[in-house]
């Protein structure tokens, strides 16, 4: 045991206030882990965790390669709800083959566990690119990677229905792909009726007519893509609520916020993606997708002067 | 093994770093019998995982026959507390030891456990007299203080002896050995000296002293209920003189002070959650009972403060999540004014700390239940007047410090077995986490009948939409009636935002005006502040 050199202890000192030290200070290392064991992976970490499910990066022994393992939580203590939601989750991206959707590569239910593998992308979800801030352009053409997403989904008959940054992950070209079909319905059905008045669905990104339960309709995506454009373009929610009641009472009540001046050639295109009446809000993905090539075509003959200002964010 | 000379010994100088053991009653009955057998066998026994702290930087300010005695030295200490009370090596490394205690498998009274936890008290002894000594030579130099930080856990695990056949080495693999490490890992982020599962500290029968109480989070989402050790008790009849084991008390104190200062933390450190090893959920000063809720960064228990009072709430946030949703700075600015507010019709918040990228707030549980029930039938109007009272005193004590709980209704008012009423649930304080977040699975938000105009139409919003929902809560005690209903949510926000106040009936109607002013659609036609509601009331005789 010789060490090579001082190592130094006194770095906790620096910190100001011991309170934010502690709160800020790194979680140690080692210890128990509680990997599920899955026949054909070999688990290396988890990358994610949502209520219903726990994301981990795991080699494919059998096809080689990374992927994402997406393993349910408790399997047997659910509903047959969800054991159908797990189910389509994996049949909608196996039966739409498209650059922009994600890509499932297996499903394996066994004794304990009921899980997913599908392409590991390594590039975040949107929303890491939305707190760096994006220009107009590169906005844009996010946006017309998920349309083209969404066109398609819609194409093949069915609504997303959880439409949000994190749902919308990037590869490492920058590529935008569409990801966690697991609340996708089939156009046209009726969602499990809740009771009147009540609002349910994703807080920051649910429509209107999809947070009173209402039918599904394409124009739902539409509208929460339309939350995430201001977004994108703006870096904060288009709504100022703070509880997720707020949230959604001003998606059902409150006016569609002006954007700045120098966005305002977006505004026609946000006015017509949050639009609250289904019936005048664009349809579906292809209106959207329509619409949004109009847009850069007119771009094109008419150059708007912000494309040389740059990312918002320089690092 | 052990000599019994020891007790008659009276002089006992630190210094010499005499063997501490020695000083006791010769306790040990039999050890396990020596193993014979390569293949491990599942064995429940008492595991020990001690580990030095500031080694390396010790090491780095010696040099020559000074560092190989120190490394010596520090070896010694931790095998020789391990051989002395029967124990079996089962890792050593220059900073660390890993031991086993185990009895024969037909022991009538086992005492592994006892024998496990004296180790380890015998340890930190020594390792804070070795300290001493160090410090001592160090010739001014500025030494981090050597401290060292022991989980022991009784549990089963694989033990197998050593094909090499060194004495008293075994292997050992299994469960228990992980919780040992994971105690000992809990003991540096608690800044203990000893973290011991209770159930070792129960097997111990009394034998070690117990601090402190914290309940650790396992996988399976179960809690391990843990305890600070903090001396060794005397055997009934002993005849060790009472100041060793004060000795060996002070010790114990000594190395957790040291290693407080130096992990830079204030003196008085509260009890703390914490992140340990692999996300481990850690809380101090609380025995987790179980969980009552989860929200999208926070999970809620009912958890023990081990003081003989009544259950607390305890809300645990990941602080690396409230920093994703971009409140971070929000969430903190609010935790502090929440330190401000002391009021009888606000819960009471016990205790909060931040550690390990979490932060937690422990707060008063109501068993009696929230107005929601209690107005199921309908309430006398003395009674309803009374409550309206306590809830504008309760949100007066919040707006003053900048706080708007923006989520005024009855299920957020808690009941007390007195009768009296306290707000609940505003801010980070809420109980069940409704502030937003990016991780939300189809939440279940409610009917917005008490929410005011300008919240539904994305205006901003200032103390004064608390007011307005507390009229509408206000018209709902003295009819037994929302002010407002409609088959849907968009219907029933119309109505906040153009429909006239409703009329109270005639019994109350000398209530109207107030509620005129409290349901005012436009904010500035309604009172300024909880208090001139108050005023107002009082003016009226109320």
């Amino acid at each position: 045991m010789t060490p090579s050199g001082p190592i130094p202890f006194a770095q906790h000192l620096s910190i100001r206030h011991p309170r934010w030290a502690r709160a800020f200070a790194r979680p140690q290392e080692g210890g128990l882990e509680s990997m599920p064991r899955i026949a054909g992976y070999r688990l290396e970490r988890r990358v994610g965790e949502g209520r219903m499910a726990v994301a981990y990066l795991a080699q494919d022994l059998s096809r080689g390669g990374k992927v994402v393992l997406k393993v349910l939580r408790s399997l047997h203590v659910e509903s047959r709800a969800r054991a159908e939601a797990f189910e389509q989750e994996f049949a909608i991206p196996a039966a739409i083959r498209n650059a922009h959707v994600i890509r499932v590569v297996d499903q394996i239910v066994d004794a304990g566990h009921a899980s997913i593998a599908m392409e590991y992308l390594g590039g975040g979800h949107l929303g890491r690119l939305i707190r760096c801030g994006l220009t107009a352009a590169e906005s844009l053409a996010l946006l017309r990677q998920a349309a083209v997403a969404l066109a398609e989904l819609h194409r093949h008959g069915f609504a997303h229905c959880d439409v949000k940054p994190a749902n919308l992950l990037l590869r490492y070209s920058g590529d935008l792909v569409l990801a966690d079909f697991g609340l996708a319905r089939r156009l046209g059905s009726i969602p499990p009726a809740a009771p009147a008045g009540m609002v349910a669905g994703t807080p920051c990104y649910a429509s209107p007519e999809l947070a009173q339960g209402g039918v599904v309709e394409a124009a739902a995506d539409v509208y929460s893509l339309g939350v995430v454009l201001y977004e994108m373009l703006c870096g904060q929610p288009p709504f100022p609520g703070r509880t997720l009641m707020e949230v959604f009472c001003q998606h059902l009540m409150a006016p569609v916020p002006r954007l700045p001046a120098e966005l305002f050639r977006f505004q026609p295109l946000v006015d017509l993606m949050l639009e609250k009446q289904v019936s005048r809000r664009l349809p579906d993905g292809q209106a959207l997708l329509e619409q949004i090539d109009y847009m850069r075509d007119a771009d094109a003959m008419h150059p708007p002067p912000e494309a040389a200002t740059g990312s918002r964010c320089q690092t | 093994m052990f000599s019994e000379h020891a007790a008659s010994s009276d002089e006992f100088t630190p210094t010499e770093a005499a063997p501490l053991v020695s000083q006791f009653d010769p306790c040990v009955m039999e050890a396990a019998e020596s193993r014979t057998s390569l293949w491990p066998t599942q064995t429940v026994a008492t595991f020990v995982y001690a580990r030095v702290h500031n080694f390396s930087q010790a090491c780095s300010f010696m040099s020559g026959a000074k560092l190989t005695s120190f490394v010596n030295e520090v070896r010694q200490i931790l095998s020789e507390a391990v051989a002395r009370l029967g124990g079996e090596i089962a890792q050593r490394r220059p900073d660390s030891i890993l031991a086993v205690f185990s009895n024969a498998p037909d022991a009538i009274r086992p005492d592994h456990a006892q024998r496990g936890l004296h180790a380890a008290i015998v340890a930190v002894h020594e390792m804070v007299e070795l300290a001493r000594r160090v410090g001592v030579q160090s010739d001014g130099v500025d030494l981090p203080p050597l401290t060292l930080a022991v989980g022991v856990h009784l549990g089963a695990a694989d033990v197998a002896a050593r094909a090499s056949g060194s004495k008293g080495m075994v292997h050992a693999v299994g469960e228990a050995v992980e919780f040992a490490r994971l105690l000992q890992v809990t003991a540096v982020d608690l800044h203990w000296s000893i973290a011991a599962s209770a159930a070792t500290n129960l097997a111990a029968a009394g034998r070690a002293e117990k601090g402190r109480i914290g309940s650790l989070g396992l996988p399976d989402e179960s809690f391990m209920d843990i305890v600070e050790i903090t001396g060794l008790a005397p055997r009934k009849g002993s005849s060790t003189p009472p100041r060793m084991f004060e000795l060996l008390r002070e010790a114990i104190a000594t190395n957790q002070l040291w290693r407080k200062r130096s992990a830079g933390s204030n003196a008085g450190v509260a009890p703390a959650a914490a992140s340990p090893a692999g996300g481990h959920l850690l809380v101090e000063g609380y025995r987790v009972l179980r969980k009552i809720g989860e929200g999208g960064m926070a999970s809620i228990f009912l958890a023990d403060a081990g003081d003989g009072g009544p259950p607390q709430v305890l809300k645990v946030m990941r602080l690396d999540k409230a920093g994703e949703a971009d409140g971070l700075q929000r969430f903190i600015q609010e935790f502090a004014l929440l330190e401000q507010v002391s009021h009888p019709n606000v819960a009471r918040i016990f205790r909060q700390d931040f550690l390990l990228g979490h932060a937690y707030i422990a707060m008063e549980y109501f068993p009696c239940g929230d107005l929601a029930a209690c107005l199921r039938q309908p309430v006398a109007a003395s009674t309803a007047i009374d409550y309206l009272k306590q809830t504008a005193a309760g949100l007066d004590a919040i707006h003053r410090v900048g706080i708007v709980h923006r989520d005024l209704k009855p299920d957020n008012l808690m009941l007390r077995q007195d009768g009296s009423l306290a707000l609940a649930d505003f801010g980070v304080a809420k109980q069940v986490s409704m502030l937003i977040t990016d991780t939300g699975d189809g939440d279940i938000v409610g009917t917005p009948y008490y929410l005011s105009p300008e919240q539904a139409l994305g205006q901003p919003v200032d103390a004064r939409c608390d007011l307005y929902s507390l009229g509408v809560l206000t018209y709902e005690m003295l009819t037994g009636r929302k002010p407002y209903d409609a088959a849907t949510a968009h219907a029933l926000l119309n109505m906040h935002i153009h429909d006239p106040v409703p009329l109270l009936p005639a019994p109350h109607q000398h209530l109207q005006p107030v509620l005129q002013r409290m349901m005012a659609k436009q904010r500035d036609q309604r009172y300024a502040s909880a208090q001139e509601l108050l005023d107002d009331l009082a003016g009226l005789g109320l």
